[in-house]
């Protein structure tokens, strides 16, 4: 998902969602790595402007059973296929 | 409360609601609401960035739960001036509820008269934040932020801010100088003056 952060508006867009129930963890969650494959798109591309920044993450909503929930954001940046590493 | 890399002065973290409203110690939102229920027409007055959408934000629950469940929500700015027939629309759509009009002084003072006039022929209840008071509206709260409260806000959105803190303080200090008591005009230059810090302590943003 990206977001806008900034002086104004704000913006948000989810790029890929998947929903994992319980019955995809008969034995909970061990603290082994999940994995999550998608395709990104050409843009928006990460930004860092002054008054404006384009933010691009990947963000973890755990729901829990007494209606809790845990939310982890890993942040990471989207540059052009030309852009220097 | 602000995290990461992102600006602590950013509009996620400053606008309306987000940071809940605080009462004075002898107050809460249900003596507010009583005094509006009592007269049916309450205004909430204070200059710019004082706080008054957010106490509208705030209060919304309590308002809500007072009247109904029949309360309206209308925000006026002066990017684009609201129409009187969208005023007169919410007049009937609130039926016996509440409607609530953020930046009544937006409107015109011709809008203005036309609408108390609108008003006046239903049984809807009114509140309004405006800048300055108007008679027929009783004041039901006046919004004022004294240094200590702005202070003590300006340290929460700091903290996790360890290496801006203490710049952080001391800029907002003489900021909150000249512009008191405009707390959101003062946190948009603070703003800046942590997109300047970060720039000339962590390098290059992206571009």
């Amino acid at each position: 998902m990206w977001f806008t952060e900034g002086k104004g508006d704000e913006d948000i867009h989810v790029h890929h969602f998947q929903r994992y129930s319980a019955s995809h963890y008969p034995e909970g969650l061990s603290g082994q790595p999940q994995f999550l494959r998608t395709q990104l798109p050409v843009s928006p591309i990460s930004y860092h402007g002054k008054l404006l920044r384009i933010c691009w993450c990947l963000r973890l909503r755990l729901f829990i059973e007494n209606g809790r929930e845990i939310v982890a954001q890993h942040p990471f940046v989207l540059l052009p296929s030309h852009a220097p590493r | 409360m602000p995290h990461g890399d992102s600006n602590p002065f950013c509009t996620r973290f400053i606008r309306p609601g987000a940071i809940p409203f605080r009462f004075p110690q002898d107050q809460n939102a249900d003596d507010l609401v009583q005094r509006l229920r009592a007269g049916l027409r309450g205004a909430i007055v204070g200059p710019h960035g004082t706080g008054k959408s957010t106490l509208i934000t705030t209060l919304m629950p309590t308002l809500r739960h007072a009247f109904g469940g029949r309360v309206l929500r209308q925000q006026c700015s002066s990017q684009g001036r609201i129409r009187l027939a969208e005023l007169h629309r919410m007049i009937a759509r609130a039926g016996d509820g509440l409607l609530v009009i953020d930046g009544f002084e937006q409107l015109s003072r011709p809008q203005r008269i036309l609408f108390r006039l609108a008003l006046a022929r239903s049984n809807c209840a009114l509140l309004v934040t405006t800048h300055q008071p108007y008679a027929w509206l009783p004041v039901v709260w006046r919004t004022e932020i004294e240094d200590r409260l702005a202070l003590g806000l300006t340290a929460e959105l700091l903290v996790g801010q360890a290496e801006y803190y203490q710049r952080g303080m001391k800029v907002f200090q003489r900021l909150w100088a000249q512009r008191r008591p405009n707390l959101r005009e003062t946190w948009f230059a603070m703003y800046d003056d942590y997109f300047t810090w970060s720039t000339v302590t962590h390098g290059q943003p992206i571009r």
